[in-house]
Formats: C-alpha cells, sequence, structure tokens
C-alpha cells in the first residue's frame, strides 16, 4: 500500500469532511495576499502605460521612434498581468468553494442549534457559528477583493488591448527607431560639445 | 412491644400509594431528562458528521472544537442525570423493600391470627379475628399491587436507561 492510498484511507475514516484543500493551502500560506501584491504594481503599471502608447499606422510606423519597443513593453506587461489574472482566477473559485462551505455549515449550525435542549450545548454552538461566520466574512472579503482585482485587471486589459500594435511584434527586444537625441548616435562621439548641442538642436526639427 | 412499633411507623395508604406514585413520577421524569440529553447527543453527533470541517496548521478546526465541546458538555450532563436516576432507582428499590417488608409482616399477621382463630370459640372474638384478617389480607393485596406498580416504574426506567446508556455511550467516538 503506498503513501497515497493510505492518505486516502485515513480521509475515508474521518468524521469529517475536510475542507476545500485548494482553498486551505491559500490561507495557510497568505497567497491570495502574495498574488495580489504581486499584480497590484503590475496592474498599476498598465494602467499607467497604455494611455501613454504613440499613434502607428497600419504598417506599425510611427512619429515615435519608440512606438515598436513601447509596444514590445506594453504586451510584455499584458502577459504578465494575464498570468496573474489566470492564477486569480483559479483561486477565486476555491475561495467560492470555501465560501459555499461555510455558508452549509453555517445552516446546519443554526438549524441543530434550534433543536438543542442542553444550555451549555446551545451555548458551544453559538461559539462555533462564531467562528465559522468569521471564516466566512473572511473568505468573503477576500473573494470581494479578488473579483474586485479581476474585474479591475480585466478592464485595463481590454483598454490596453484596443491599442495595439498593428503587425505581430517580435518577441526579441530590440531597440528600434531613432534614439532620443543626435547625440547618442555613435558618430556623435569626438565631436565637440558645441557640435553636439547643435546636433541635438537640429534633431528637434523646425521649432 | 415490637408490633406495637409497628403499628405507629405505619403509613396510611393514602401515604404508601402518595409515596410510589411520587417516586414513579420521579423516575419518568429523570427518564425524561436522559431522553433529551440523549436527543442532543444525537443532534450533535448528526451536526459533526454533516459539518465540513478540516484540518489547518495550527490544529483541529475551531468550529469543529465548538461542537465537540457541546457534546462533551451534554454528555456530562448525560452521566450526571444517569447517576441521579441510579439514586432514584435505588430508593425506589428501597421502596419496594419497604412494602415488601410490611407485606410479610402482615402475612405473618395473618398466619398468627388463623392460628389463633383455631384456638379460639369465642364467636365474637372470632368474628373479630377474622375482621382483622381480611382486613390484613387487603393491606396484603393492597401491598402487592403497591409492589408491582414501583417495580414496573423501575423496571420501565431501567429499560429507558440502557438504552440511553447504549447511545450516548456506546457509539461514543
Amino acid at each position: 500500500m503506498n503513501q497515497d492510498q493510505l492518505d486516502q484511507e485515513t480521509n475515508n475514516d474521518a468524521v469529517y469532511e475536510p475542507r476545500a484543500e485548494g482553498y486551505g493551502k491559500l490561507r495557510l500560506y497568505g497567497l491570495v495576499g502574495q498574488v495580489l501584491r504581486e499584480l497590484e504594481p503590475l496592474l498599476k503599471q498598465l494602467e499607467d502605460f497604455w494611455p501613454m502608447m504613440p499613434k502607428v499606422d497600419a504598417n506599425g510606423n510611427s512619429e515615435c521612434p519608440f512606438a515598436e519597443d513601447m509596444y514590445r513593453k506594453k504586451a510584455g506587461l499584458e502577459k504578465k498581468v494575464l498570468e496573474k489574472v489566470a492564477v486569480l482566477r483559479d483561486m477565486r473559485n476555491d475561495i467560492a468553494r470555501e465560501l459555499e462551505r461555510c455558508k452549509r455549515n453555517l445552516a446546519r449550525i443554526s438549524v441543530d442549534a434550534g433543536k438543542l435542549q442542553t444550555r451549555g450545548a446551545v451555548k458551544q454552538y453559538d461559539k462555533g457559528f462564531c467562528v465559522q461566520e468569521q471564516e466566512y466574512l473572511e473568505a468573503k472579503w477576500q473573494l470581494d477583493e479578488v473579483e474586485e482585482t479581476l474585474l479591475r485587471a480585466q478592464a485595463t486589459l481590454e483598454a490596453s488591448r484596443r491599442k495595439a500594435y498593428p503587425v505581430p511584434l517580435s518577441d526579441e527586444w530590440k531597440p528600434t527607431g531613432l534614439p532620443a537625441s543626435a547625440s547618442s548616435y555613435p558618430e556623435a562621439r569626438g565631436q565637440t560639445k558645441l557640435d553636439r548641442e547643435v546636433g541635438d538642436l537640429i534633431s528637434l526639427g523646425k521649432l | 412491644m415490637k408490633k406495637n412499633n409497628k403499628r405507629t411507623d405505619a403509613k396510611s395508604r393514602d401515604d404508601i400509594a402518595r409515596t410510589v406514585e411520587q417516586s414513579g413520577a420521579d423516575l419518568k421524569e429523570k427518564v425524561g431528562d436522559l431522553d433529551k440529553l440523549e436527543k442532543d447527543v444525537a443532534t450533535i453527533r448528526d451536526t459533526l458528521a454533516n459539518l465540513e470541517c478540516g484540518g489547518t496548521a495550527e490544529g483541529a478546526d475551531a468550529v469543529d472544537q465548538a461542537i465537540t465541546g457541546a457534546e462533551d458538555i451534554t454528555v456530562e450532563i448525560f452521566d450526571r442525570e444517569d447517576e441521579a436516576l441510579e439514586d432514584l432507582q435505588s430508593e425506589n428499590e428501597g421502596h419496594e423493600q419497604d412494602l415488601s417488608e410490611h407485606s410479610d409482616s402482615e402475612h405473618s399477621d395473618v398466619e398468627k391470627l388463623s392460628e389463633a382463630s383455631s384456638r379460639i370459640s369465642t364467636n365474637e372474638t372470632i368474628n373479630e379475628m377474622v375482621k382483622a384478617k381480611e382486613a390484613a389480607l387487603q393491606d396484603i393485596d393492597f401491598l402487592i399491587e403497591q409492589i408491582r406498580r414501583v417495580k414496573e416504574a423501575r423496571d420501565d426506567s431501567e429499560k429507558s436507561q440502557q438504552g440511553y446508556q447504549g447511545t450516548v455511550h456506546g457509539t461514543r467516538s
């Protein structure tokens, strides 16, 4: 008999149906909070970033020399956000199951407490109800927070995707477009300070 | 001398009937208490069996602990009431013994009266003795009936008690 079978048998002997294993782990390790904490800065970054996307034509040409890089960075952010969203969606299902478990237990405790005549036992049921209610509220707050974040992430992703780069972006990051100033050109090296300033002014174009 | 004392201590039929009735009522009430407690224990076990609780790293689930606490409290009260019932049953047995002794004494009186009446020739005395014998026989009938009632009440309570003990302690996890 291997360990899994042994565990299975031990579980079958138990009177109580165990708490949803997934949620037990989430709660134990505070994983939901961790994912939320990881997602928050990514989401904030994407929210701040996508409105700044430069205009590009159907062929991917833009007046902005860094357009492709910016779109690539945005796509990278979207990907990271999506990964966290997928994890969070799984967690939401676990939390929702936990919430249902708490509801069933609360109903059971409440109904059975009504049948009891021993005062001491009723007090213990009240205690159990309070603890179960606390677990319910904890799961409810967590679910609300997760759902709120998922909605926000979804809205951000939708808005961000509306500003998509018209042609496929290569995965490899390659700086494209013109550098920020003429002084960035390699041939500018070795020029005098005045030459570089003139070059920079020219690169700004007509005033 | 002994007989006189007995007569002084002797209770009236009403007193005996009241005592027997009270003893039966007390037993019934205590059995009723045990019945409620047994039902509560069953309800609590049903709750525990249907609760979806689980272990966390910190130990047993607090909800489970609270309900198990309810079971412990109820079983503890059950045991206390069970002991009280046993006291009542002992008391009841004492009543039965008193009644039996009383009945035996009446039997002895009847025998003595029968014996004495065979030796007496005066009609008036014989009539008195017959009356006394009849009274003693009526007493015996009454006492036998009371003994039956006392025993029946105790047997019933013992039967119920065994059932409750079996449920509460027999299947306790």
